[in-house]
């Protein structure tokens, strides 16, 4: 290890040192660290900001109960373990929604618009920004069809923002594995995206084909096949 | 080398996954967005769950959540202080008791016939009392003899005052 890393070991050391004592600013400075990387992780499941919330809350609670009670055993592993903990917490909330899941995110197309209208202040076309959120919608739509443990890889790596290296730790499998079934699931991802712009392409060209008389006949045909 | 290292991606299929792996990046940064005030939120309950976690007495007491913890401590502190109250309690009551003197008193059956023998001397020996008390008491008794023939046939007790009990 890097006499960098060891100092950042060291110096986490403290903090949670001091967050097991319940110390107010060790607990801004977690939470500060790495809140917002969890709370990716479970809005990028549950698609609801509030339960996001309450999800990461939980964890964290979680967290400080277990550092209190000297649970905390895996020295030098905080991040692995911090975010073992959410993935358990935000599977068993997926399991429990499973049958409720709602397949479209209307606040993430609204938070997306708020970027678009500062980007239409400084002058990106509204065409482009309508088409990031159409894009953002279908990868949502692609992620939900991939098998649990290449989305679990994605969300991990990019949402909670894990090297390599944390995420064997973490999963207890080789780096190369994970590399390897990182790769995977990005490609898997590219092929439903693929299919699903096809299939759109397909569903515009025959509806700009047919005539205006069958137009209506037409779409409610393709959406029952939907 | 591994043999996993040897299924890992050759640079055009990398290529291939980037703009992939760019819009995923895309989203990741979306939903980081959190909402204003959170990290006030969790920073104060994740706080007061270690504060509400760490041990209060000595041995440690197994419990999966902060919550449970407490629950257990506050019932401690109630059976502590009904325990206190009790033993307050007991103890007052026994003291009590054995601050109040215990009053003498005579057989009125024995002294109503010790006084029918005139027997000064039996009335003496009854409670081997001497003092004023006694002496008083007697004298009443001895005026009263209404009270001492009732005494015989229906035995009562009758304290150093005269007063039956």
């Amino acid at each position: 290890m890097s006499a960098e890393g060891s100092a950042e070991n060291a110096a986490l050391a403290v903090l949670l040192e001091s967050a097991s004592k319940g110390e107010a600013d060790a607990w801004r400075t977690l939470v500060d660290l790495y809140s917002r990387r969890v709370f990716a992780l479970a809005k990028s499941r549950c698609r609801s900001s509030e339960l996001a919330e309450e999800i990461t809350q939980s964890v964290f609670v979680t967290i400080a109960t277990k550092l209190s009670q000297s649970e905390y055993t895996e020295k030098g592993r905080f991040e692995s373990w911090l975010f073992r903990v959410a993935m358990n917490r935000i599977r068993d909330e997926a399991r429990r929604a499973k049958r409720h899941a709602t397949p479209t995110d209307p606040e993430a197309v609204s938070a997306l618009a708020d970027r678009s209208r500062m980007s239409d202040a400084s002058g990106a076309s509204s065409a482009t920004n309508e088409e990031s959120v159409q894009q953002i919608a279908r990868l949502r739509l692609a992620m939900d069809q991939l098998s649990d443990a290449d989305r679990e890889i994605i969300e991990l790596r990019h949402h909670g923002q894990m090297s390599f290296q944390q995420l064997a730790d973490m999963l207890n499998e080789p780096m190369g594995t994970l590399l390897a079934r990182h790769h995977r699931a990005l490609r898997k991802l590219k092929e439903i995206m693929s299919e699903a712009m096809s299939q759109e392409i397909d569903r515009a060209a025959g509806t700009a084909l047919t005539p205006t008389t069958t137009h209506s006949t037409v779409r409610i045909g393709s959406e029952k096949q939907r | 080398m591994n043999k996993d290292i040897k299924n890992l991606p050759a640079d055009g299929d990398a290529h291939d996954v980037s703009e992939m792996e760019a819009s995923v990046n895309r989203l990741a940064e979306l939903d980081r967005m959190a909402p204003a005030g959170m990290q006030v939120r969790i920073a104060a309950a994740a706080m007061l769950a270690a504060r509400n976690a760490a041990p209060v007495v000595a041995g440690r007491v197994p419990a999966a959540h902060g919550a449970s913890r407490q629950g257990f401590t506050r019932s401690r502190q109630w059976a502590m202080a009904a325990t206190l109250l009790i033993g307050f309690g007991v103890g007052f009551s026994v003291l009590s008791r054995l601050s109040q003197p215990t009053p003498t008193v005579i057989d009125s059956t024995a002294a109503a016939a010790a006084l029918a023998q005139e027997d000064m001397e039996s009335w003496l020996t009854l409670t081997e009392a001497t003092d004023e008390t006694f002496t008083s008491a007697v004298k009443q008794l001895t005026s009263d003899t209404s009270r001492v023939s009732e005494s015989v046939t229906s035995p009562t007790m009758i304290s150093l005052d005269g007063d039956s009990l």
